[in-house]
């Protein structure tokens, strides 16, 4: 049951900027709204081709994102046949086991998992996130003095040592979700955008 | 009037991990009770050679870094003598102009200008600063998955595009300051970031 995925990982949360999960710490205000998109941008499951498909996490994260329990809604990418979405639920619960088998043991209770129309146009921390009616998010890095782009390498749980994650701002997040009793509206607050590698034989 | 000054810089405070300030954002306590350490690998100012120096600030920040009115307390090592001392002090009181100076203008006001010995033993992120019984920390790096330290690059501040920031936690950050009307802080597990600069004027 092996996969490979290689792709783009987006996190907006209610933390300040700079979100302290990234590094293991605590989330700033003790509890973490969060909303991710996992971009496939190559990759299969099985036999299964899921590249251009992106998975949307929406998470109501209790404590430290480590302490698990996190109540999730699943959103597949609309866009994905009947064959992918049963691909990718099947790897993001667990079943396929594997690195993101070890990610899905976190979440204490997944409320819904649905098809929901996904937008992911976000490169090197910059662009624009929809994931379903539940969440919208505009995004751009910090720029260092020569206007590059201000990244982290090597944080304690990238999946692609030595690849860089922006440490973006998001302009705009917007979460509304009766699911998961979340209703939020925020300005310049965390947004993360980095590589992701899951490989499991 | 020029200085040419490299080496590492420490920065230690009282934010969470992974101080705002370093990407131009307000501290995470709205003031920042903050050390910052810079030591001199290689430096010379007006033809005085001040490698192997360390130049220590114990600073309130009221509010956001860039919008200034630091209070400030200024420290250098022991084994600086006087035209070492004097040159050190004049850039850092923007005396000198340059790069420097910019930084300098952000102090409000200086309270006190001091030598003490001073230790700065850090290398990517990991090891201590002491100085006398005013400072004792000790800082660890973030690591990923295959134990390199986590770095932040390109931050606003840099002053050498494309060097890395060691992102850290201090296991100790102790300051006895209080004699300078500058708040003591005994903290644990708070902001500690190891950089490098290159300041030149000429």
């Amino acid at each position: 049951m092996p996969y490979t995925l290689e792709g783009r990982l987006l996190e907006v949360c209610n933390c300040n900027i700079a979100c302290p999960c990234w590094l293991g710490e605590d989330p700033d205000p003790g509890f973490c709204y969060s909303a991710e998109g996992y971009r496939v941008d190559k990759g299969a499951i099985d036999a299964v081709d899921v590249a251009g498909l992106t998975v949307g996490v929406l998470s109501d994260v209790p404590g430290n994102i480590l302490a698990g329990n996190h109540r999730v809604v699943l959103v597949i990418d609309d866009n994905a046949s009947p064959e992918q979405e049963q691909a990718l639920v099947d790897l993001f619960t667990g079943k396929k086991g594997g690195p993101v088998a070890e990610l899905s043991t976190l979440w204490g209770e997944v409320v819904a998992i649905e098809r929901g129309r996904i937008i992911f146009e976000v490169e090197k921390g910059k662009g624009h996130l929809e994931i379903g009616a539940y969440v919208e998010a505009d995004l751009a890095p910090y720029l260092g003095p020569t206007g590059e782009p201000t990244v982290w390498i090597n944080t304690p749980f990238t999946s692609v040592p030595g690849n860089p994650a922006y440490v973006a701002k998001a302009s705009l997040y917007r979460n509304d979700n009766p699911k998961l009793g979340i209703k939020l509206n925020l300005k310049d607050h965390n947004a993360i955008q980095g590589d992701f590698r899951f490989e499991h034989n | 009037m020029g200085y040419t000054l490299e080496g590492s810089i420490l920065e230690v405070c009282n934010c969470n991990v992974l101080c705002p300030c370093w990407i131009g954002e307000d501290p995470d306590n709205g003031t920042c009770d903050t050390v910052i350490a810079y030591h001199f690998d290689k430096g010379e100012i007006d033809g005085v050679d001040v490698s192997g120096h360390t130049l220590v600030l114990l600073a309130f920040v009221p509010g956001n870094i860039l919008k200034g009115n630091w209070k400030v307390a200024v420290y250098v090592d022991d084994k600086a003598n006087e035209a070492q001392m004097q040159a050190i002090t004049d850039v850092w009181t923007g005396k000198k102009g340059g790069p420097v100076a910019d930084l300098a203008g952000l102090v409000g006001e200086v309270v006190a200008v001091e030598q003490a010995p001073i230790s700065f033993k850090l290398h990517e992120g990991k090891g201590s600063v002491q100085m006398g019984d005013v400072l004792d920390m000790e800082m660890e790096p973030y690591r990923g998955p295959t134990g390199e330290v986590t770095t932040l690059n390109e931050s606003v501040f840099t002053t050498i595009p494309g060097a890395p920031a060691w992102v850290g936690k201090a296991s100790k950050y102790i300051r006895r300051s209080s004699k300078h009307g500058l708040a003591d802080v005994n903290l644990k597990d708070h902001n500690a970031i190891q950089g490098t600069f290159r300041f030149e004027h000429n």
